[in-house]
């Protein structure tokens, strides 16, 4: 059976399940893109703690180990505080110089474990902490952080949905060319029946058809992502790299179980208006 | 048990509640060649229908080879359906496909491997005495080949039953008589019959029971008698 008397209908379900796949390929693409950065700008995200001039910082220091979600910490003193903020403005002659003394706290920068790098988790940290004796401030880019967390949110909805009706469609195609594909042998599977033959031996090459149209349009749509990063990376400023294997892999996997699941329904329906 | 077939008060509705059976009660022995005579539309179709599980009873039990098909599971249809062979009047053969090809699917579905298939294909066709048409395909041969074909197509899964929906309705006298001729011979190495006709020549020459019906009803489940079937003739 396979690809026979309704070659057109398999070809351009095919295709159209491909640009389906595609264009979620490209979705998958720019937000595995925008994830990376969200993700590297959350690994440099990082808290300072500022001292009371009179503060213990061996004592702060030892209170401060003990929050959870603080990985390291490294002591910065009032001089060296001050010697940065000059590193800085050293331009700035006449800012410096109305400093008549130093003005700058000693802090502690820290470091946070990875499960704390969230909006939520430094607030937890920076409210802990700021209960500590001999602390000032806690200092922690905390807008940054929430508008990374909000734009990874919406990538995430945008991709579920993206996901979700290009799945719909290209399910609707490929259930349509498998429905042509049975009328076209509707004969020989009345035929098939009437000797005998059980559903699942009548089912199984369309599932067949079903698999090799999201194969194929899977494989289709894969090799367009990489053509299209490659051009982008050629001929624009935006210079994306292309999701690891895994990805792919996982897209053409899904594009076969689309069209598997596509075909059990044509056929599903079929058998249970003829049967 | 040697009854392979049998009704108890089947009763079966279509929809916008045309009857098609009305309170059908007979048996057929196993072995046995059983006429089904009447006009059309009486409910020759429906019992043929009803016996292979092609649709349901409303009210009644129907049991083939003792297995109570009444409320037959989706899943056993198809086993049953090995145990019955059918014909039918237009052969519903597949014209793409050769005569072989078109027997090999049924081999294929049983599940036999290439070198029993071969052997089977040729003994079947030898039985209806096709086996130099292997190759042709169905519109190289005349009607009468044709229903040989598929006749040979419906004793291919080696059936306890043949059912035959009209078989000569599309064929001439000589040639209908040669498939009767044909069909009696296999009835008579054991295979049981059951034969839908309208064809009352048939009927009148071929000593078996014949089974009446009229709008759904069974009139005349009675022993062959000439009488019976002249009058059904003349009646024409």
């Amino acid at each position: 059976m396979g690809f026979g008397a309704s070659r057109g209908g398999s070809i351009s379900a095919v295709l159209i399940s491909a640009l389906a796949i595609l264009l979620m390929g490209i979705f998958l693409t720019i937000s595995f893109n925008i994830f990376k950065i969200v993700e590297e700008a959350q690994s440099e995200v990082q808290m300072e703690v500022f001292l009371e001039d009179d503060a213990d910082y061996n004592k702060v220091e030892v209170s401060i180990a003990r929050v959870n979600g603080v990985m390291d910490m490294f002591y910065v003193s009032k001089e060296q505080a001050e010697e940065e903020f000059r590193r800085a403005f050293k331009e700035d002659r006449g800012l410096l110089d109305v400093l008549d003394k130093n003005y700058f706290p000693a802090s502690f920068r820290l470091k946070i474990d990875y499960g704390y790098r969230s909006s939520k988790g430094m607030e937890e940290i920076a409210k802990s902490i700021s209960e500590i004796d001999g602390v000032e401030d806690v200092e922690y880019a905390k807008v940054w952080l929430e508008r990374l967390e909000r734009v990874a949110k919406i990538l995430r909805t945008t991709g579920i949905i993206t996901g979700v009706v290009f799945s719909i469609v290209a399910m609707v195609i490929i259930a349509g060319a498998i429905k042509l594909s049975i009328y076209a042998r509707k004969k020989k599977i009345a035929i098939m029946m009437l000797v005998g033959a059980s559903n699942s031996f009548i089912r199984s090459p369309f599932l067949i058809e079903g698999a090799l149209i999201g194969i194929v349009g899977g494989l289709f749509a894969c090799g367009a992502i990489y053509a299209i990063i490659f051009l982008v990376n050629k001929y624009t400023i935006i210079h994306p790299t292309s999701p690891p294997l895994e990805y792919m892999l996982a897209l053409i996997g899904f594009s076969f179980l689309i069209g598997v699941i596509s075909a059990q329904i044509s056929v599903s329906s079929f058998l249970r208006e003829d049967g | 048990m040697s009854d392979i077939v049998r009704f108890e008060n089947v009763t079966k509705i279509y929809e916008r509640g045309i009857v098609a059976l009305r309170d059908a009660s007979f048996t057929v022995s196993k072995g046995e060649m059983v006429f089904l005579t009447g006009p059309s539309g009486a409910g020759k179709t429906t019992i043929m229908r009803l016996i292979f599980a092609e649709i349901k009873p409303d009210y009644g039990r129907i049991f083939v080879a003792g297995e109570d098909i009444t409320n037959i599971k989706r899943h056993q249809i198809p086993y049953l359906r090995r145990h019955i062979g059918v014909v039918f009047q237009d052969f519903r053969l597949l014209n793409d496909r050769t005569v072989a090809e078109n027997l090999d699917i049924v081999l294929i579905i049983l599940g036999f491997n290439a070198r029993e298939r071969k052997k089977r294909l040729l003994d079947i066709l030898s039985r209806v005495g096709l086996a130099h048409r292997t190759n042709s395909y169905p519109r190289q041969l005349s009607g009468g080949e044709q229903q040989r074909v598929a006749i040979a197509r419906a004793l291919a899964t080696d059936p306890m039953i043949l059912l035959a929906d009209e078989p000569t309705g599309n064929l001439d006298p000589d040639t209908s008589w040669d498939i009767m001729q044909n069909l009696r011979q296999i009835n008579a190495r054991g295979t049981t019959m059951i034969i839908a006709t309208h064809n009352y020549e048939i009927v009148r020459k071929i000593e078996a029971r014949v089974m009446h019906i009229v709008d759904g009803v069974l009139v005349g489940e009675k022993e062959f008698s000439e009488s019976l079937k002249s009058a059904l003739f003349e009646k024409r």
